[in-house]
């Protein structure tokens, strides 16, 4: 078994890297020498709004500044964005990623709130972790599941959680961080519901509003905003995951670029710049993980 | 009636004094009345600025409370007290919630502001209990007294009193669900830092006037004079205006202090004063500079026509007497010669001048000015007029003698011209040649012979006296002689007197011719003469020249149709070598002449 897993996962880089570094290759010095930085991002709870703004537009913007070169942004989606990034598509098949078809590449890094995971980081590669996350379980208001008393103790609170999830309809989204395969939802007798492929994180509530399912798996992030933007009208049962985070993907041939980005990041956060930058668009986060802003 | 006439300068003092006392009066009348209307003005001013804060200060509570009123029903305010309700945790959700009202609470804070001042001091999200879950002050209590709410909806005005020692006022707004409390909002206003700037801000500027803002029961809440300082205006002079804020417990008062000063003795007034009666008084000075210019100019005009009358008068004089004095005066310009005036008499000799040349005129067979015009002389170099220039020629025209002074004079128009006098004195010269030729005559009698014209005694006498001195101080001598003709008395009985007579002329002028010009020969009377010889110091010498002159005394002489001869002895003394005075010298040298006489063989005897 650990022959077959460590085999795949050979496969797996050297047809990435093989096909990928064919497809693309583009680090720093290219980057400057084009005179331009290309920012992936898929519409996502308020790093990218889709409107042209949000907490990642902002952070790369300012990165593009420091490196002296224009910003341009390229939305992208969660099935389309490692292709885009890479120049092939990849997916994730158990605890690993499977690579894809191959596309052209159209962008230099993801920012978007993307969830560090393990078999994403098979893809790619992440910055310093930008931003706190963790996937909670959020049900309507009046659904029959009753939020946790906090224990102390995270992995005791998760239990508390899934113990409660039997027969309880459950919306999930592939390929997401709220891939229900993450978390072992097939254990608990849930009903996951998946969604279908495109849809959004930021559709989810909504979508127990209007009844498809009694609850859902939410990213901690988005779960801020929904509890601002529907009070009253769900409720956080309590965590699914352990504490996550987000970071910015690139491509594994670029480690200069991410050199460059965590350098640019370090001194932001030291700075007060990015708090600042996260105040405005996350200003309930702060009591969730202040830690991780210090 | 002409208007110069009346308007005298006495009547143009007293007009522009009555015109002045006038416009003062009237000014201070006004001035009065202006400011009776300028305290009413500033009264409803006041009145008016305060009703307008008043307004403002109302709409602004009253704005205030319907933010926190808005405040109090924020879904996310209610969500947390239905998210509890729920049973979510603080770790869970719930903390969010609270995150996310702390945030509004202080969107409110910051968004609320005036003069850049929070409108609120603190505002607390406020369990029902009185428990504070959310404050916007750092460090704030952790309860709060919680007032009976009968009304969830209504917004509750407490006054609670702050370490100023007076009040502050706070919104308690209850945060419900159905009806049912579930907690509070309590919103703290910030009296100081935006009521009183507003007050202040709206209020009179230099903080005369002081404004208060009262809550219910009269306690002062905020008030533009400081805690402690006294009133600038004594009771008598302030006035309050009280302005209810709409139908609210709030008052807002005005304590007006009117100006305590009167109106006469305010310094601005008086300069006022001053100021416009500047231009009365400049029309009252200007008139009696008008005045006075005019008297001046008359009393200017009477003393020049009286100067013309007097210039006219002395003109006058001034012909009479150069036309009545016996003289030729005339003025000519020094360049042109051209004769500007002429007296009478210069007239009647010469005719009309004025106008004509003088050298033309005066003078015949001129082709230029005279030799003798003394016209480059009258100015020295720096063109100033020389002392009078007097001489005397005779005009050789008529012959007469005149007496000339010239001199130069200004003229009318301020060059020099060249006056001349010309005073006749033919008859003064005339008399002048007759008196010389009269003194003369008396000279040759009183010194000469008259026969021979020969120096006589006196003259002999004077004449040896200075050559008695100037021998001495010379140091030459002198030979003194005395001739006697030896038979003059014979021919002169024989020929008759007037034969003698022409002998001794001859032999007189055969003795001038035989001696030296600085020598003298004198007759003494009759046939005796004497004779001074200068510079004889030798006696051989002397002795040689008189033989000479007896050789030629001797020689005949022709008188008529008679031819005679004569002889003559000579007695002489030499000085030094002979002391004595002149007289003595004299006697000594007669002594000698009748030595010779005496003696016969020698006709030159010396003493």
């Amino acid at each position: 078994m650990a022959h077959r897993f460590f085999f795949r996962c050979i496969t797996f880089f050297l047809s990435f890297f093989l096909i990928g570094s064919v497809v693309w290759s583009q680090d720093l010095a290219d980057i400057q020498r084009a005179g331009v930085l290309r920012h992936l991002a898929i519409p996502y709870a308020n790093f990218y709004t889709g409107q042209g703004d949000g907490l990642d537009v902002e952070l790369i913007q300012g990165f593009a500044k420091e490196l002296g070169v224009r910003y341009e942004l390229v939305e992208t989606s969660w099935t389309t964005v490692f292709g885009d990034l890479t120049g092939r598509n990849a997916k994730r098949n158990g605890k690993n990623a499977e690579a894809l078809n191959a596309v052209p590449v159209r962008g230099d890094l993801v920012a978007n709130g993307m969830t560090i995971l393990d078999w994403r980081t098979q893809v790619v590669d992440f910055s310093i972790p930008t931003f706190p996350s963790g996937v909670w379980l959020i049900a309507r208001a009046d659904s029959s599941l009753t939020p946790i008393t906090p224990t102390g103790n995270q992995l005791q609170d998760i239990k508390l959680v899934r113990a409660q999830l039997a027969h309880h309809g459950v919306l999930a989204l592939a390929d997401t961080c709220l891939d229900p395969g993450l978390y072992g939802m097939d254990s608990t007798g849930a009903v996951v519901k998946l969604q279908p492929r495109g849809r959004k994180l930021n559709e989810m509530i909504p979508a127990i509003l209007n009844h498809d399912a009694e609850s859902t798996l939410l990213d901690v992030p988005d779960a801020l905003i929904a509890l601002e933007r529907w009070p009253g009208l769900i409720k956080v049962i309590g965590p699914i995951s352990k504490h996550q985070l987000m970071g910015v993907a690139f491509r594994k041939d670029s480690p200069d670029l991410k050199a460059a980005f965590n350098k640019y990041f370090q001194r932001i956060k030291k700075d007060g710049t990015y708090t600042e930058m996260v105040r405005k668009y996350y200003p309930a986060v702060f009591r969730y993980s202040a830690d991780f802003f210090k | 009636m002409k208007v110069s006439a009346i308007l005298t300068r006495t009547n143009a003092i007293r007009l522009g004094g009555l015109i002045l006392v006038s416009y003062i009066a009237l000014l201070i009348g006004l001035g009065y009345l202006g400011q009776v209307h300028l305290r009413k003005s500033l009264l409803e001013q006041s009145r008016l600025t305060l009703e307008k804060q008043a307004a403002l200060i109302h709409y602004l509570l009253n704005e205030q409370q319907d933010t926190i009123k808005e405040l109090a029903g924020n879904p996310i305010t209610n969500s947390f007290f239905s998210n509890r309700a729920m049973g979510m945790s603080m770790e869970y959700g719930l903390g969010t919630s609270l995150e996310m009202i702390h945030t509004e609470l202080n969107r409110v804070l910051q968004r609320k502001k005036l003069f850049h001042q929070p409108i609120f001091s603190t505002i607390r999200f406020v369990d029902k209990d009185g428990t504070i879950l959310v404050s916007t002050k750092t460090k704030d209590q952790q309860t709060i007294n919680v007032p009976d709410i009968d009304d969830p909806d209504e917004i509750l005005t407490q006054l609670f009193p702050n370490k100023k020692g007076g009040y502050n006022v706070r919104y308690v707004a209850g945060i419900s669900y159905r009806h049912q409390l579930n907690g509070l909002i309590f919103a703290d206003l910030n009296l100081s830092g935006v009521i009183l700037p507003l007050l202040q801000h709206l209020g009179d500027k230099k903080n005369k006037n002081n404004v208060m803002l009262l809550g219910p029961k009269g306690r002062l809440l905020v008030s533009t004079r400081p805690a402690g300082a006294a009133p600038q205006a004594s009771a008598d002079h302030r006035i309050k205006i009280s302005i209810p804020l709409g139908d609210s417990d709030y008052t807002l008062q005005g304590v007006i202090q009117q100006n305590q000063g009167m109106l006469l003795t305010s310094p601005l007034f008086l300069s006022a004063i001053a100021l416009l009666s500047l231009p009365v008084l400049g029309g009252a000075f200007f008139l009696v500079h008008l005045n006075n210019n005019n008297l001046l100019l008359q009393a200017k005009y009477s003393v020049s026509q009286q100067q013309k009358l007097l210039t006219q008068q002395a003109n006058q004089r001034v012909n009479a007497i150069l036309s009545g004095i016996d003289a030729i005066v005339y003025v000519t310009d020094m360049e042109t010669y051209r004769i500007l005036y002429a007296n009478a008499t210069a007239t009647a000799l010469y005719g009309k001048l004025t106008e004509k040349i003088c050298w033309q005129v005066l003078h015949n067979n001129q082709d230029g000015p005279c030799s003798f015009c003394p016209n480059d002389i009258l100015l020295d170099d720096n063109d100033i007029p020389n002392p009078t220039q007097i001489t005397e020629f005779q005009h050789k025209r008529n012959k007469k003698w005149f007496h000339c002074a010239d001199c130069a004079i200004p003229w009318d128009d301020g060059r020099y011209v060249h006056l001349r006098v010309a005073t006749d004195i033919t008859d003064r010269i005339k008399n002048e040649q007759a008196l010389q030729e009269a003194h003369k005559q008396l000279e040759t009698i009183a010194y000469y012979d008259p026969l021979t014209r020969l120096a006589n005694r006196r003259l002999f006498l004077d004449r040896l006296e200075q050559a008695f001195y100037l021998a001495d101080r010379a140091k030459t001598g002198l030979a003194i002689c005395y001739l006697d003709l030896d038979n003059f008395k014979e021919i002169n009985d024989t020929y008759g007197h007037e034969t003698g007579d022409g002998l001794l002329i001859q032999v007189s002028e055969r003795l001038q011719e035989n001696l030296r010009a600085e020598d003298t020969v004198a007759r003494w009377g009759g046939d005796e003469f004497s004779l001074l010889l200068t510079g004889q110091n030798d006696e051989n010498k002397c002795a040689l020249t008189l033989s000479r002159l007896i050789d030629n005394l001797t020689k005949p002489y022709t008188i008529d149709t008679n031819v005679l001869q004569v002889t003559a002895s000579i007695g002489v003394t030499l000085y030094p070598q002979d002391e004595g005075d002149p007289e003595t010298l004299l006697r000594h040298a007669d002594q000698a002449m009748y030595f010779a006489k005496q003696g016969g063989k020698k006709p030159v005897s010396f003493f």
